[in-house]
């Protein structure tokens, strides 16, 4: 302590102040939640890990289940190669598109910039399975739309074939694009430009000053991100088994979650442990990124001098900047749009004469049929608004301790919001379950219980939403708030949290459109009486009725995404709109 | 004290008669009477409890809800709905805690099976259980039964009949193997898909089942109910792993699915049963006769195209999980998967 904590005011600089210091307590109370939600889960699936779930030995210690995963594993070097290719594809295409649609949409003249948020916030609100099948639709070797199309034109069957690797990467890579792209966001919005002016005057071209200035800004949030989208990639079961497994590609996590799930009873020992050197892997990604990130001030680009950031005219290129900002967003709207066909149709079917004299509302009236689905709407919006609040408060305080204090353990907090980026869905469910019914709490039975699942589930987001703000904000402007005497809540409610906002918000939102069709935790979790959306979704899809689905959550996805709009302009009346 | 002589006869004899008669005291009992005012016994039970907690994976539970609580007045049914998994995880988990809840469970065997061997079914008896053929029914003892089937949706072979004609569909296991159906077979990579193989098992045997490896079979990680719909838009041109009961909702509304029987068809189950510690026993018993019941049936046969273990069909059904143990249950099933991944894999 010593030293750095001499160097900046306010901080506790003997050890007799630290009774009375705020940091101290905020951190105290920041752990101590961030505690109680994420490590009982976490010592569940450690200890399942380690008990044998049946058989004679039943309740003993076992490390069976970790010899089991890895004797899962022949042909080790395929799986390995798979997945390595699997996951750098995919976390690397996203954030290349993401990154490359946040930049023209924050600092560039292109037009269609408004298309580029709305698609992302519709990509939030459809179900991952469902956009899926949105794809083989379109995409599907003998009965995709656009295959079906191609083959009639040039007679080359099929154009492109989902069911395969590059199927594969194309798919993961669009479903993180919105992510990054919202994530990618907060960092050219809030860049210092004097830094890329001077570039400018030192006789740098526009592609010299993104190379030199721009992008090495950004880059503790591009790794940030970078991180995510690969450890997502790399446990990512839904895409490399819908269509990599007909194409008969494996990746690890195909190949260990076929063994956990196809079994006729769960495995929960076996998804545990796989959990924990997930957990183990996950750990030591983030020991180098804290490295790279440790030295925040050096990439802090809202400073206290005023201005706003400088777009880039890109004159003759603005409409290919359009374009792409357009064609990118039709690309995450492509399954949608197979799905919108088949919501009006009575059951699949390429477009035809036949098929155009089908269509209808059929579907439509018979989602929404059932009035039961108005209070399942109502406690969805409920849980999801109080979950995202709680998940970005939490992580907000905790992001602003670890960036701007320097209490030795400060590191904890992200760590301990981190970790459930790991718990399989699986065994997280169950673990909230069990702990649920043994804490004296009547939370049992009643929308807390999923409320409490989702805040531990998208802590692991929201601390990253989080961070791209903070990191990208200097202290100048707090010190200079503390400065003119400004108190502690006073400088964070007036200075730092109107400056975070719209991050905050991107947070936000996306936790709220997330968990708002979130299906693994709630339909373990929901009660009678305390049904949620996702509940009804997953209905339908199980009634094997596309089109119903489809019609369902298109609806609903688009009134949530209605409602997104007006919480953003109520969000940015309040902001100072940096 | 006359009077106190009195009561206390009448106290004496109103216990042994009850006693006599075998008047039920507790859920077992309850479970198990079969005397002729059961009817009436359960009835007036339901009423006091007032409501029955339901956990199923039954698709049709509004509709039997409905029905039910339009049947007997003042007995509320508060439902449950999801996946074998999920709700076999919930069921363990609060008996393990001691939280009980629910009181009727209507899963599939498997699911049930483990409940049963965690000892946490009660045996009941039922006036409709003799309209069930034994292959339906797991028995406790001659007269009371752990669950009884109370819907069946059927595996066979399933096609697109703008992919290929009636008249070149295979009629048998055997058929598959010929070589121009190559690259035409998905199967799904669930249950559904190793339930199948395992039928094939048994009747041609392991070698057979390898050799449909030249056919090139994609496997599909979707539900049934996603292949069949799949295979309605023709990104396939048949497959063994559909449910009968999808294809005839597809035909009704004019799609071009049809499906076959092959020499085996799967019976993918739904049991009824009583939870041995249910609050609301009364009412749990009324609801599961009600299910069973022919009126029940009839709602699940007719409006959601379920096939009734009351009634015959033209073709052979199996229960792979019949007579046996979880353990020996979950072998052969863990058998079936891993041949129904080596024949799918390139």
């Amino acid at each position: 302590m010593s030293r750095a904590a001499e160097t900046s005011p306010g901080l506790w600089l003997r050890r007799s102040e630290r009774a009375l210091n705020p940091n101290f307590w905020l951190f105290m109370i920041t752990a101590a939640v961030l505690i109680y939600l994420v490590v009982p889960p976490f010592f569940f699936i450690l200890s399942a890990s380690f008990i044998a779930e049946r058989g004679p030995n039943v309740g003993a210690l076992t490390l069976s289940h970790y010899v089991s995963i890895v004797g899962s594993l022949d042909d080790f070097g395929v799986l390995i190669w798979n997945s390595f290719i699997f996951s750098v594809g995919s976390a690397f295409g996203a954030l290349f598109i993401g990154t490359l649609l946040a930049w023209l949409t924050e600092r560039t003249n292109a037009p269609f910039q408004n298309v580029a948020y709305v698609s992302a916030f519709v990509s939030f609100g459809i179900p991952g399975i469902v956009k899926v099948i949105g794809w083989i639709l379109m995409l599907g070797p003998e009965a995709g739309l656009v295959n079906v199309i191609a083959e009639d034109l040039t007679g080359v069957s099929p154009i492109f074939n989902l069911f395969s690797m590059s199927g594969m990467i194309m798919v993961e890579a669009f479903v993180w694009t919105p992510v990054v792209f919202l994530l990618m966001a907060t960092p050219f919005r809030s860049m210092d430009p004097t830094l890329e002016e001077a570039a400018l005057t030192a006789g740098s071209n526009n592609l010299q000053v993104f190379r030199k200035v721009t992008f090495p800004l950004a880059l503790p949030s591009v790794l940030a991100v970078l991180i995510l989208t690969f450890v997502r990639s790399l446990e990512a079961f839904e895409i490399p088994a819908l269509i990599g497994l007909p194409a008969g590609v494996e990746v690890l996590t195909t190949k260990i979650f076929l063994q956990i799930r196809t079994g006729f009873l769960p495995r929960y020992g076996e998804a545990s442990a796989y959990s924990v050197l997930l957990i183990i892997l996950v750990g030591l990604v983030l020991f180098f990124y804290h490295r790279v990130t440790s030295q925040g001030y050096k990439y802090s680009t809202v400073t206290g001098k005023g201005f706003r950031p400088r777009r880039i005219d890109l004159r003759s290129w603005r409409w290919l900047g359009g374009a792409l900002l357009l064609i990118l967003p039709l690309l995450q709207l492509l399954p949608l749009a197979a799905l919108t066909w088949s919501s009006f149709l009575p059951y699949v079917q390429p477009p035809s004469k036949k098929a155009l004299a089908a269509l209808s509302f059929d579907n439509y009236s018979s989602a929404f049929g059932d009035g039961a689905i108005i209070w399942a709407v109502l406690n969805s919006l409920f849980v999801s608004m109080t979950s995202a609040t709680a998940v970005v408060a939490l992580t907000f305080v905790s992001a602003w301790i670890v960036v701007r204090t320097n209490i030795s353990k400060r590191r904890m907090l992200d760590q301990l919001a981190t970790v459930p980026l790991v718990f399989p869905g699986l065994v997280m469910g169950v673990a909230i379950l069990k702990m649920y019914l043994a804490v004296p709490l009547p939370i049992y039975g009643t929308l807390w219980i999923i409320f409490f699942a989702f805040v531990v589930r998208y802590l692991p987001y929201g601390i990253r939403f989080s961070y791209a703000g903070l990191l990208s904000i200097h202290r100048e402007l707090e010190e200079s708030s503390a400065a003119c005497g400004g108190n502690w809540r006073q400088t964070v409610w007036k200075i730092l949290f109107p400056l975070m906002l719209p991050t905050l918000f991107a947070g936000w939102i996306y936790v709220f459109l997330i968990t708002i069709r979130e299906l693994s935790v709630a339909l373990l979790l929901y009660s009678p009486g305390s049904q949620v959306v996702a509940v009804v979704i997953w209905e339908l899809w199980e009634n094997g009725r596309i089109g119903e689905v489809a019609a369902f959550s298109l609806v609903f996805t688009l009134g949530t995404v209605l409602l997104a709009a007006l919480f953003k302009r109520l969000a940015h009346q309040q902001s100072l709109n940096v | 004290m006359k009077m106190f002589i009195l009561a206390v006869v009448y106290v004496i004899l109103a216990a042994s008669s009850s006693w006599s008669q075998g008047k039920p005291s507790n859920t077992a009992e309850l479970a198990a009477y079969s005397g002729a005012d059961r009817q009436t016994i359960l009835e007036a039970g339901a009423k006091k409890e007032g409501k029955v907690v339901w956990y199923t994976t039954l698709i049709a539970y509004k509709e039997i809800v409905n029905l039910f609580e339009g049947k007997y007045p003042g007995v509320k049914v508060e439902a449950y709905r999801s996946n074998s998994t999920d709700l076999l995880k919930r069921f363990l988990a609060e008996a393990q805690a001691g939280r009980h809840l629910v009181d009727v469970i209507e899963t599939t065997p498997p699911s049930l099976m483990a409940g049963r061997d965690a000892k946490l079914l009660a045996p009941y008896f039922s006036p409709n259980l003799k309209f069930y053929p034994d292959d339906s029914k797991e028995e406790a003892s001659k007269e009371t039964v752990f669950w009884t089937t109370d819907r069946e949706s059927l595996i066979g072979l399933g096609y697109n009949k703008n992919n290929i004609k009636a008249a070149e569909v295979p009629k048998n296991f055997a058929d598959l193997l010929k070589p121009e159906y190559k690259g035409k077979i998905a199967v799904s990579g669930d249950a559904t898909g190793a339930r199948m193989i395992g039928a094939m098992m048994r009747v041609k045997g392991e070698e057979f089942v390898k050799r449909l490896r030249s056919l090139e079979i994609k496997m599909h990680m979707v539900s049934g109910g996603a292949l069949q719909e799949l295979l309605a838009a023709g990104e396939m041109a048949m497959s063994f792993s559909i449910f009968r009961n999808h294809v005839i909702v597809t035909q009704s509304k004019g799609g071009p699915t049809e499906w076959v029987p092959l020499d085996l068809v799967v019976a993918n189950a739904g049991g009824a049963a009583l939870p041995a510690n249910a609050k609301n026993p009364h009412a749990s018993l009324l609801f599961i006769d009600f299910l069973i019941s022919p009126e029940g049936q009839k709602l699940l046969e007719e409006k959601f195209k379920y096939a009734s273990s009351m009634k015959q069909y033209p073709f052979k059904r199996w229960y792979p999980e019949k007579g046996l143990t979880t353990e020996q249950y979950e072998k052969q099933f863990n058998n079936w998967q891993k041949l129904l991944r080596q024949i799918s894999r390139k």
